[in-house]
């Protein structure tokens, strides 16, 4: 079983982690929305350094002989979605940054030595 | 032979060119026997050469984009821009001089006389001029039989560059269009969305200078992405046909 020790190392690991998410939010070194997700990974933490029993009782549940082996599965999981989560979103940035140095490139375009030919016509996403 | 030039405004020749300082001007030159000067679109892709230097001297139009966004992301640049100007037909030419600008009438006219949405200028349909590394032609063979079973069109030279587009390809191309090697990728968006793409025979040429922006491994790994986008389209058909 968890010995007392074990439990106040937990919470003070999930404690910690928690101070660094405020600290982080507080400085604006994260966003708002991602700060929300990190909250909730932090009480996902704290809950069961506290109340340790019934991670035991879903680990046997689920059919794993050592606890910790299932919370390693859960960890790994999480953090997969994660890093799913962050990977699309470093990709709408891609697609941002792309358009925006496209559109700076446009804007700032030299026109050669003629005026534009035709009349601007309007382009998908342009309104 | 003496070639006509197009109206002001209908056909827009997009030269994509990052670090081409030593092609950039024999290939503008021969661009403007088929356009005027105007409806040529030198897209600058962040080059650390004297390309800016060289295209300023050509009296083309001229964006130069402040980072290097790739292939894709330069002739999306040009692909938006003839969009927005109102060009019939919008064709992009490789600035390293090999593909040779005589030939844009055969890829215009199949568009613009309503034949097919996209023409490509294929090397593979004659046996002549320049054909590329035997790596590279292994790559084409295996790309095109991945969008021949994905979409059940052949298309012998799906890496060329060389290709001529309709407004309505445009309008899908402005909304999206690959970032890395986008030639293959971009077929299969469009033969998914019942878009019609014909070949033509032309003759490429060597590069004029520079150097290809695709090395070997990364070839690789752009041929492990393309082939798994080109499956992944296959397996999400109706998806890929509404973004399209």
């Amino acid at each position: 079983m968890v010995t007392p020790g074990q439990i106040a190392l937990g919470i003070l690991a999930a404690l910690c982690f928690l101070g660094i998410t405020f600290h982080l939010t507080r400085r604006r070194l994260i966003s708002e929305r991602i700060s929300l997700l990190w909250l909730g990974v932090s009480l996902a933490l704290l809950a069961p350094a506290v109340f340790p029993a019934p991670v035991f009782r879903v680990a046997e549940a689920l059919g794993f002989k050592v606890t910790s082996n299932a919370i390693f599965t859960f960890a790994v999981l999480v953090l997969l979605a994660f890093n799913l989560f962050v990977t699309t979103r470093l990709s709408v940035l891609d697609q941002r940054l792309r358009r925006l140095a496209q559109d700076q490139a446009l804007g700032t375009m030299d026109r050669g030595s003629s005026p534009t030919p035709a009349r601007p016509a309007a382009e998908p996403g342009d309104a | 032979m003496p070639v006509e030039r197009y109206p002001r405004g209908t056909v827009l020749l997009i030269l994509p060119a990052y670090n081409e300082e030593v092609s950039l001007a024999s290939t503008v030159d021969g661009c403007r026997r088929v356009v005027h000067a105007e409806d040529i679109l030198v897209v600058d892709d962040g080059s650390t050469d004297r390309t800016p230097e060289v295209a300023a001297r050509l009296g083309v139009r001229r964006a130069r984009l402040p980072v290097n966004l790739g292939i894709g992301g330069a002739v999306q640049t040009g692909y938006r821009h003839a969009l927005r100007a109102g060009h019939r037909v919008a064709v992009q030419v490789d600035a390293d001089g090999q593909h040779d600008p005589l030939d844009v009438p055969a890829l215009v006219e199949p568009v613009r006389q309503g034949r097919c949405d996209m023409a490509i200028g294929s090397r593979y349909l004659t046996a002549e001029g320049f054909t590329s590394t035997r790596l590279r032609r292994f790559g084409n063979r295996l790309l095109s039989a991945a969008i021949r079973v994905s979409t059940g069109t052949r298309i012998a030279d799906c890496t060329s560059g060389f290709r001529a587009v309709n407004r309505r390809v445009l309008t899908s191309f402005a909304r999206y269009y690959p970032a890395d090697f986008p030639e293959p990728e971009s077929l299969a968006i469009l033969l998914h969305a019942g878009m019609s793409v014909l070949e033509l025979p032309v003759v490429m040429r060597p590069r004029h200078g520079g150097a290809s922006s695709i090395k070997p491994l990364d070839g690789a790994i752009y041929m492990v992405k393309v082939l798994s986008v080109i499956t992944a389209y296959g397996t999400f058909h109706g998806t890929v046909a509404r973004e399209a």
